[in-house]
């Protein structure tokens, strides 16, 4: 890509971003008091209403939450230019966001028809409006650029994820309306699961793993192909679970998907490796524990459905619960949580920075106001963050087995994202408290000598 | 003109292929702070380093930028009140 000659937009207002993310844990922390509340309830079937709250609280809450706030984070660092419109469109698409989810989930619970017909409103606007503020970015002269290639990509993963989810929540706000819910939830699961958060997971991972732990790049050839696969994969086992094509074709394309993501797993864990300075970073331990939990989840997958063990057979809900806990708590809020740790200090740090030049009298004074972007975050918090979702992760899955234990694992995931909304709020503090500092000093035009 | 280009101009080099976000950033600051008329920056870099980028158009500088496959990322930094160090960097790194 030529820089020259264009206005280059690579730090976008902090707040843009960190509404989505200072929003998050609080729904990371509802899904822990559902758990705390329902306890055993919950793992009874994926079809409870309290289930399905739960599932939307951590996907729709947690997951989609942050990824719209790393794209808006991202594409400007990644293509040098700001996603259209944000600073119109975000105080739009992020309260409808959060109205959205809590209605659906409320509605999923109070079984209110009401509040479907919000959650289809709010969800439909802010998840189509963000989609929509991409296009121009896809059809710009940034196309041959990873990350678009990516998102054009994903463009049409968010539509056949999005799809049959509003669908379904059609056929709730307006009962005449018949579906086959379980078809729809399958595409809508698997395509939100495999394609929207393995590919953003791969976008997203592929420019913070180089940045922040000197890994080499990854390829660029490799990751588009790898994403293409992946996409053609899911739509081909799609239309033949759709169609009830030959159970040998849908057995080869599970194959395929397997392979490809599996392999992909493996390539990020072997850049992690690759680490030119081994500094002790915990922070890429969330990278390699939601690593292992796709490759975990993959071999679960098979091992249940090879019959190799007949016993597990009998496991028919215990089995849905521990792939959907390795792909959403594992493979996706590890990552999450693992880039939060990373990318919060960075956007407040450079945010603060470029102030600072703005107003170059504040850069001589002691204390230094623009600390070390280390410090934002410590090592020591990230410790203690990784610990308490490290347990709660392992303690979520054993419950599912041993149900006794769902009230410690909800305790512990409380913890969790509680000790994430603290530290986050720590550093919109230490931005809003450093701003009006640097803010006093008078504006001018840094001096460079000459 | 020629005369100029003849005059050579002072390079400051610094590689931050290895260094961790946000190091690299704060490295070329530290290095445009102490360069003087007749001197340049050549950083080398395994990003394109796209905010610093930004920073040089905000803060009077000019640059060029080049791929390469050992070096996957060269920059070269002048003051742009520098004429002298602009026609020698033109002349001297322009692909």
């Amino acid at each position: 890509m030529n820089t020259k000659g264009l206005s280059l937009n690579t730090i976008p207002p902090a707040m843009i971003p960190l509404r989505f993310f200072l929003s998050a844990p609080v729904f990371g922390i509802l899904a822990a008091l559902l758990i705390i509340f329902y306890s055993s309830e919950l793992w009874t079937s994926r079809w409870l209403p309290s289930s399905l709250a739960l599932t939307h609280l951590i996907t729709l809450g947690f997951i989609v939450m942050v990824m719209i706030g790393a794209m808006y984070q991202f594409i400007p660092v990644m293509v040098g230019q700001f996603i259209p419109a944000s600073e119109q469109l975000v105080p739009i698409i992020h309260p409808l966001l959060i109205v959205g989810t809590l209605s659906l989930t409320t509605g999923f619970i109070l079984q209110f028809t009401i509040l479907y017909w919000i959650a289809l409103f709010s969800l439909a606007l802010s998840l189509g409006l963000f989609a929509l503020s991409l296009l121009p970015l896809l059809v710009s002269p940034l196309k041959q650029h990873l990350i678009v290639f990516i998102l054009r990509i994903l463009l049409l993963v968010i539509i056949l994820t999005i799809g049959p989810g509003l669908m379904m929540l059609l056929s709730y706000a307006y009962p005449d309306i018949n579906i086959f819910l379980r078809q729809y939830t399958d595409i809508h699961a698997s395509w939100g699961l495999l394609g929207w958060v393995m590919l953003l997971i791969m976008a997203v991972s592929s420019q913070v793993i180089p940045m922040f732990f000197v890994t080499p790049e990854f390829s660029e050839k490799l990751l588009k192909l790898l994403s293409l696969l992946i996409v053609i994969s899911l739509m081909v086992l799609s239309l033949a679970i759709y169609y009830q094509f030959s159970h040998n074709i849908i057995w080869v394309m599970q194959l395929f998907l397997s392979l490809e993501l599996a392999y992909a797993a493996f390539y990020i864990f072997f850049l992690i490796q690759q680490r030119k300075r081994k500094l002790a970073d915990v922070t890429i331990n969330f990278f390699r524990v939601s690593l292992l939990s796709l490759l975990v989840a993959i071999l679960f997958w098979w091992l249940y459905h090879s019959g190799i063990i007949v016993s597990l057979k009998v496991l028919q809900g215990q089995f849905e619960f521990s792939l959907a806990l390795l792909l959403i708590y594992g493979l996706a809020v590890s990552a999450i949580i693992g880039m939060l740790q990373k990318i919060v200090p960075f956007l407040i740090y450079l945010n603060l920075h470029n102030l600072s030049f703005k107003h170059p009298q504040s850069m001589s004074s002691e204390p230094k106001l623009v600390l070390n972007m280390k410090l934002i975050i410590t090592g020591s918090q990230s410790k203690i963050q990784f610990i308490l979702h490290l347990l709660s992760y392992l303690l979520l899955i054993i419950s599912i087995f041993y149900t006794p234990l769902v009230l410690f694992a909800g305790v512990f995931m409380l913890a969790s994202f509680l000790w994430l909304a603290y530290c986050l709020l720590k550093g919109l503090i230490f931005f809003i408290n450093t701003k009006k500092y640097i803010l006093s000093f008078p504006e001018m035009k840094m001096d460079f000598g000459l | 003109m020629d005369k100029l280009l003849k005059e050579a101009c002072t390079e400051l080099f610094i590689d931050v292929s290895e260094y961790e976000y946000p190091e690299p950033f704060e490295k070329v600051i530290q290095l445009l702070l102490m360069m003087k008329k007749g001197q340049y920056v050549r950083m080398q870099h395994r990003k394109k380093p796209l905010p610093l980028l930004q920073f040089l158009q905000e803060h009077g500088f000019d640059y060029l930028v080049s791929q390469g496959v050992d070096i996957a990322w060269e920059v070269i930094i002048w003051n742009k009140k520098d004429k002298h160090a602009g026609l020698y960097c033109h002349a001297h790194f322009s692909a």
